[in-house]
C-alpha cells in the first residue's frame, strides 16, 4: 500500500441476480486514487461507472450485490464495514454528487435544512447555530450569491447550475477525502457546466480533495482529470494519466473513443465522425475472450479465445494483448 | 402531386403505428396478466357471476318468487340447498335470481357514468378553452355533493326502480372518468402523433376517434372493471332502504335487507348473498387492479 | 400563498352557488309540482293549495331561488315541514354524531392504513408485502352493509358486549367506527403504500443516503414528508365520503346523525328538510375541499411560494 493512496480498489466484482441470469455489470476492476487526485471513470453508458460508485458508497441496489474484492479507504476495507459503519462513511469520509440537480434535492426541505442535514449525522459536536453558520459559509464558498437568504430557499426557487453548487455544498459539509462526482455536468448548459468545472478545480486546489469524476464527456476529463481509467463492459480496459490517454492512446477502445468526438480545428471541416461498429456486449452471457474483439479493428484469432491480461504501459495499464509485446521490449531495453 | 403521396403515406404510418401499438400493448397485457395467479383466479370468479347472471333462470331448482309458507325460515337442506326465506323461498334460487339484477345494474349503471364521462372528459381535454372551464366547473359541483344523499334524493324524485337506479348513478359518477380521460387526452393531444396527424391535415373527429379514444381505451377498461363494485354496493343500499328493486324481484341488496330482521332466527339466511356480494366484489377490485399493473407497465415499475 | 388562498375561496364560493342552484332545480324544477311528491295523491286541492303557499312555492321560481338563498346566507335552510323546527337547528344537532364517528373513523382507519402502507412498501414484492395488500384488498371488498349485520350479530348478540343501537355513549360507537374505518382502511393503505413507493424512487433518496441518512430517516423524514402531500388529499377524500357514506352504518345502528337524518327525511318526503341537508352537507364538503388545497399549500412550497396558478 503507497502512503500517498487515499482509495485502492482491489479486483472488485458487482453482479446483479435477476431472474434470466447473473449479470456481470462490474467484473474485477482495480484502480486506486491518490490524495489530492483527481480520477476521471470514463465510459459508454451501461459499462459499470456509476455502479463501480455505487460500490463505493455500500448503495449496490439490490438485485444486485458486491461478490469479490476490496474497497481500501485509507487502508480500511470498506466492503468488511456493518450498515452502521458504512453510514458514517458515507456523508462525511466519502460523498457523492448526481447528474439531476434537478431531482437531487428533496423538494420539500430549504436547501439549508438539506445540507444542514449530513453535519447532523456526521458532526453531533455542531450545534445549530454552528451548523448554520457552516452552511452559509459553504454557500459562500460555492460562489452562491446572497447565501444567507438562499439558506432559506426551496429548491425550486434556485436555477440548475445552482443547485448541483448546492449539491455540491453538501458534499462538502464535512470536508470529504474523496468525492465522488457521477456526471455532474450532464443536466446543465454548456456554459454553466464550464463554471461547475472551475469550481471543482477551485476546491481541488483549496481543500485538497479528492475526486472521482464519472462522466462520458472526454471535454470535461481533459480539463479536471489527473488520470483516466477507460472502462468497458464492466472492466477497465486502461488506465493512465491524462496526458497519456489523449496523447497516446493505447487501448483500441480508447483511440475509438477519441476518435468519435468532433474535434473543431479552424478553416477545416472535419471529415465524418469515427462510429464504433458493432455493439456493447450482453453481459448476462458469458463471454470467452476480449470483451471488445467483436467491435476492434485491431482483433486476431487469439482476441477471440484469451481474455487479454493487463499490462504495464508507460505510466499506466492497459488490457489489451497487442501490449504483451511493449512490456517485452521495453524489458529488454 | 408529390405533397399528395407524402400526405398519404405519413397518414398511413401514424395510422399503422397506431395498430401495431394496440396489438403489442394488449398482447403484452395479457401476458402479464397471465402471470399473476390472483388476477387469473379473480377472472374465473367474475366468469362464473356472469354465467350464473345469463342462466340463471335455467339453474334455480325453485321458483324464486314463489313462496311456500310450509317452509319459512328453514336452515340449508337437500331441496333447500340455502334455506328458505321469511315467505318459504328458495334462497339458492334467489340469489341466483339476484345476480342477474345485481351485476346488470352494476355493469348497466357504470356503462351510462363511463360514455358520459368518457364523452365529457374528452370534449374538456381536447378542445379546451371555455368549453373545459365549463366541463371542469359542473365536475367539481358535482362532485362536492354527497354522492348517496344526491342519489337518493334523485330516487326520490323519480321513484323507484331499476331504470331510475341507472340514472342516479350514471348522473352523478361519471365525474371522475371525465377527470381521468380530460387528463390523458390534454396530454395525448400535444403528442407527436397526433402533430403528425394534425400536420397530415387529418380533421379533428377522426383524430379524437381513431388517435385519442384507442389511446384511451385501457384506462377505460380498468375504469369499468374497478367501478362496477361501488355501483353494485350502491344498488345494495338503494334496495335496503326500499328505493331499489320492486318486491319480488330479488337482488343482493334486497336480500341482505330482508334478512336483516331474521338474523337471529336464520343466520344461515344473511349468509350467502353477502358472501356472494363480496366474493364479486373482492374479484372485481383484484381483476381491476391487476388490469391496471397489466396495461400501465410503468405504474407497476415504480 | 394569499392568492393562491383567495383563489380557492372565491372557486369554492362558485361551486357552492352551483350546488344550491342544482339542489333547487332537482328538487323544485324536475318533479314539477314538490308538493304532490310530499303529499301523495291522497291530498285534495285545498291542502295542496295551503302547503304550496306555507312552503313559498305558488311564487315565481327565481324569486323561490334568490329567497333560499338570502336566507341560506343567513342561516336560515326553512322549516321542516314534518317535524315543524328550523331545518338547520336539525342539522346542527344530527351534525355532532355525523362528525365524531367521521372523524373517529379517519383518526382510526389512518392509524391502520399509515403503519400498513409503509411497511408495504419498504418490503416491496416480500411476503410482507403481499400479505398487507390482500388484507387491504379484503378490507376494500367487504360491503359495510352485511359487515354491520355480522358485526351486529356476533358482537351485539351473541357475546352481547357492545350496544348494536343509538350513539348516546363513546360505546355506541366503537362498532360503527370499526366497520367503517376498516373500509377504509384498504384503500388508503393501497394508496399510501404506491405514494410511498413512488418517493422512494426519486433521487433525493439517493441522495440522502449518501449523506449518510439513516434508512429509517430517509423513509420518515425525506419519504413520508413528500408522501404526505398526496394524503392530505386522501384524508379530505376519506373525511367527505365518511360524512356522505355515514347514511348506511347511521341508520343500520340508529345513530341520530345527517345520515339518518337525510333517510328519515326522504322517507317522509320532507323537501325542504331534504333540500337543506344536500345543501349543508355539500357545504361542508366544500369547506372540507378549501382546507385541503390550504393545507396542501402549506405543505408543498412550490405551491405555497408559486403565487397564483394551481
Amino acid at each position: 500500500m503507497h502512503e500517498n493512496t487515499l482509495l485502492e480498489v482491489n479486483n472488485l466484482r458487482t453482479h446483479f441476480f435477476l431472474e434470466k441470469g447473473v449479470l456481470k455489470a462490474i467484473d474485477g476492476i482495480s484502480f486506486r486514487v491518490a490524495k489530492g487526485e483527481t480520477l476521471a471513470l470514463v465510459g459508454e453508458s451501461g459499462c459499470g461507472k456509476s455502479l463501480t460508485a455505487a460500490s463505493i458508497m455500500g448503495l449496490v441496489p439490490s438485485p444486485g450485490k458486491v461478490v469479490d474484492g476490496e474497497i481500501l479507504l485509507n487502508g480500511e476495507d470498506l466492503l468488511q464495514k456493518t450498515q452502521k459503519e458504512m453510514r458514517q462513511v458515507r456523508g462525511s469520509r466519502i460523498t457523492m454528487i448526481f447528474q439531476e440537480p434537478m431531482t437531487a434535492l428533496n423538494p420539500v426541505f430549504t436547501i439549508g435544512w438539506q445540507i444542514m442535514e449530513p453535519l447532523r449525522y456526521h458532526r453531533k459536536d455542531l450545534t445549530k447555530a454552528e451548523a448554520k453558520e457552516r452552511a452559509i459559509e459553504l454557500l459562500d464558498l460555492l460562489r452562491i450569491p446572497l447565501p444567507r437568504q438562499r439558506f432559506h430557499e426551496y429548491p425550486h426557487q434556485l436555477s440548475g447550475g445552482m443547485r448541483q453548487r448546492v449539491l455540491i455544498a453538501m458534499a462538502l459539509a464535512c470536508d470529504p477525502d474523496l468525492l465522488i462526482c457521477d456526471e455532474p455536468t450532464t443536466a446543465l448548459d454548456v456554459t454553466v457546466q464550464a463554471q461547475i468545472l472551475d469550481l471543482l478545480l477551485e476546491i481541488k486546489e483549496k481543500l485538497g480533495t479528492s475526486i472521482i469524476m464519472i462522466t462520458h464527456d472526454l471535454g470535461v476529463v481533459r480539463e479536471i482529470a489527473d488520470r483516466v481509467a477507460i472502462m468497458y463492459a464492466g472492466k477497465i480496459v486502461e488506465e493512465n494519466s491524462t496526458h497519456e490517454v489523449f496523447n497516446q492512446p493505447r487501448h483500441p477502445y480508447t483511440e475509438a473513443l477519441l476518435n468519435s468526438v468532433p474535434r473543431i480545428v479552424q478553416g477545416e471541416r472535419q471529415e465524418e465522425l469515427y462510429q464504433i461498429p458493432g455493439m456493447v456486449p450482453n453481459l448476462l452471457k458469458t463471454h470467452q475472450g476480449c470483451l471488445f474483439a467483436p467491435r476492434c479493428d485491431y482483433a486476431k484469432e487469439l482476441c477471440f479465445g484469451v481474455t487479454p491480461e493487463e499490462h504495464l504501459v508507460l505510466g499506466g495499464l492497459v488490457a489489451c494483448r497487442r501490449y504483451s509485446e511493449e512490456v517485452d521490449l521495453r524489458e529488454l531495453n | 402531386m408529390i405533397l399528395f403521396r407524402n400526405r398519404t403515406k405519413l397518414y398511413e404510418e401514424v395510422g399503422m403505428a397506431d395498430v401495431l401499438r394496440d396489438t403489442g400493448l394488449y398482447k403484452d397485457a395479457w401476458r402479464r396478466l397471465k402471470r399473476s395467479p390472483a388476477a387469473l383466479v379473480a377472472m374465473g370468479f367474475i366468469g362464473f357471476v356472469v354465467f350464473l347472471a345469463i342462466f340463471g333462470p335455467y339453474l334455480t331448482p325453485h321458483d324464486p318468487n314463489l313462496g311456500n309458507l310450509m317452509v319459512r325460515l328453514k336452515p340449508p337442506s337437500a331441496t333447500h340447498w340455502f334455506g328458505t326465506d321469511q315467505l318459504g323461498r328458495d334462497v339458492f334460487s334467489r340469489v341466483i335470481a339476484g345476480t342477474r339484477i345485481s351485476l346488470f345494474i352494476g355493469v348497466v349503471a357504470e356503462l351510462i357514468a363511463l360514455t358520459i364521462g368518457v364523452i365529457m372528459g374528452t370534449i374538456a381535454g381536447f378542445f379546451g378553452g371555455w368549453v373545459d372551464k365549463l366541463i371542469s366547473r359542473l365536475i367539481e359541483i358535482l362532485s362536492s355533493f354527497p354522492f348517496l344523499l344526491f342519489a337518493l334524493a334523485i330516487m326520490m324524485v323519480l321513484g323507484p326502480g331499476i331504470i331510475n337506479i341507472f340514472i342516479a348513478i350514471g348522473l352523478l359518477s361519471w365525474t371522475n372518468v371525465a377527470r381521468l380521460i380530460r387528463g390523458q387526452v390534454m396530454r395525448l393531444k400535444t403528442s407527436e402523433y397526433v402533430m403528425a396527424a394534425r400536420a397530415a391535415g387529418a380533421n379533428e373527429l377522426s383524430i379524437i376517434f381513431k388517435h385519442l379514444i384507442p389511446n384511451c381505451m385501457s384506462t377505460i377498461i380498468v375504469i369499468l372493471t374497478m367501478d362496477i363494485p361501488g355501483a353494485i354496493m350502491t344498488e345494495t343500499f338503494f334496495s335496503y332502504i326500499g328505493m331499489g328493486v320492486r318486491p319480488p324481484h330479488a337482488s343482493w341488496g334486497k336480500m341482505l335487507s330482508e334478512s336483516r330482521m331474521y338474523m337471529r332466527t336464520a343466520p344461515t339466511y344473511s349468509i350467502f348473498s353477502g358472501l356472494l356480494l363480496m366474493l364479486t366484489v373482492l374479484a372485481f377490485n383484484t381483476f381491476g387492479d391487476a388490469l391496471r399493473d397489466a396495461l400501465d407497465p410503468r405504474l407497476k415499475n415504480k | 400563498m394569499l392568492k393562491y388562498a383567495m383563489e380557492r375561496i372565491l372557486q369554492s364560493s362558485l361551486v357552492l352557488l352551483g350546488v344550491t342552484l342544482i339542489t333547487f332545480i332537482l328538487l323544485n324544477v324536475v318533479p314539477g309540482d314538490p308538493v304532490l311528491i310530499m303529499l301523495d295523491q291522497r291530498a285534495d286541492q285545498l291542502t295542496i293549495d295551503r302547503v304550496r303557499h306555507e312552503l313559498g312555492i305558488d311564487r315565481p321560481l327565481p324569486t323561490q331561488y334568490f329567497e333560499f338563498l338570502k336566507n341560506a346566507v343567513r342561516g336560515d335552510l326553512g322549516t321542516s315541514f314534518f317535524k315543524k323546527r328550523p331545518v338547520t337547528e336539525l342539522l346542527s344537532s344530527a351534525f355532532g354524531a355525523t362528525a365524531k364517528l367521521g372523524l373517529m373513523t379517519l383518526a382510526v382507519s389512518l392509524c391502520m392504513s399509515i403503519p400498513m402502507g409503509i411497511l408495504a412498501a419498504v418490503f416491496r414484492g416480500s411476503i410482507i408485502d403481499r400479505a398487507i395488500m390482500f388484507l387491504a384488498m379484503l378490507f376494500m371488498s367487504l360491503p359495510s352493509l352485511w359487515l354491520a349485520m355480522v358485526f351486529q350479530l356476533i358482537f351485539g348478540v351473541f357475546l352481547a358486549a357492545l350496544p348494536i343501537s343509538g350513539s348516546e355513549t363513546m360505546r355506541h360507537y366503537i362498532l360503527p367506527v370499526a366497520i367503517l374505518a376498516i373500509g377504509y382502511a384498504g384503500g388508503a393503505s393501497r394508496l399510501i403504500r404506491n405514494n410511498v413507493i413512488d418517493s422512494l424512487g426519486h433521487d433525493f433518496v439517493t441522495t440522502a443516503r449518501s449523506k449518510g441518512v439513516p434508512e429509517f430517516f430517509v423513509v420518515m423524514q425525506h419519504v413520508l414528508k413528500n408522501a404526505a402531500i398526496p394524503i392530505v388529499t386522501l384524508i379530505g377524500i376519506q373525511l367527505r365520503s365518511v360524512l356522505g357514506g355515514a347514511m348506511i352504518i347511521e341508520t343500520i345502528f340508529s345513530m341520530h346523525g345527517l345520515g339518518r337524518l337525510a333517510i328519515d327525511a326522504i322517507n317522509t318526503r320532507d323537501m325542504p328538510l331534504i333540500q337543506g341537508n344536500v345543501v349543508y352537507t355539500a357545504t361542508v364538503f366544500v369547506v372540507i375541499n378549501l382546507v385541503v388545497d390550504l393545507v396542501y399549500g402549506l405543505l408543498d412550497p412550490r405551491v405555497r411560494l408559486a403565487g397564483g396558478e394551481s
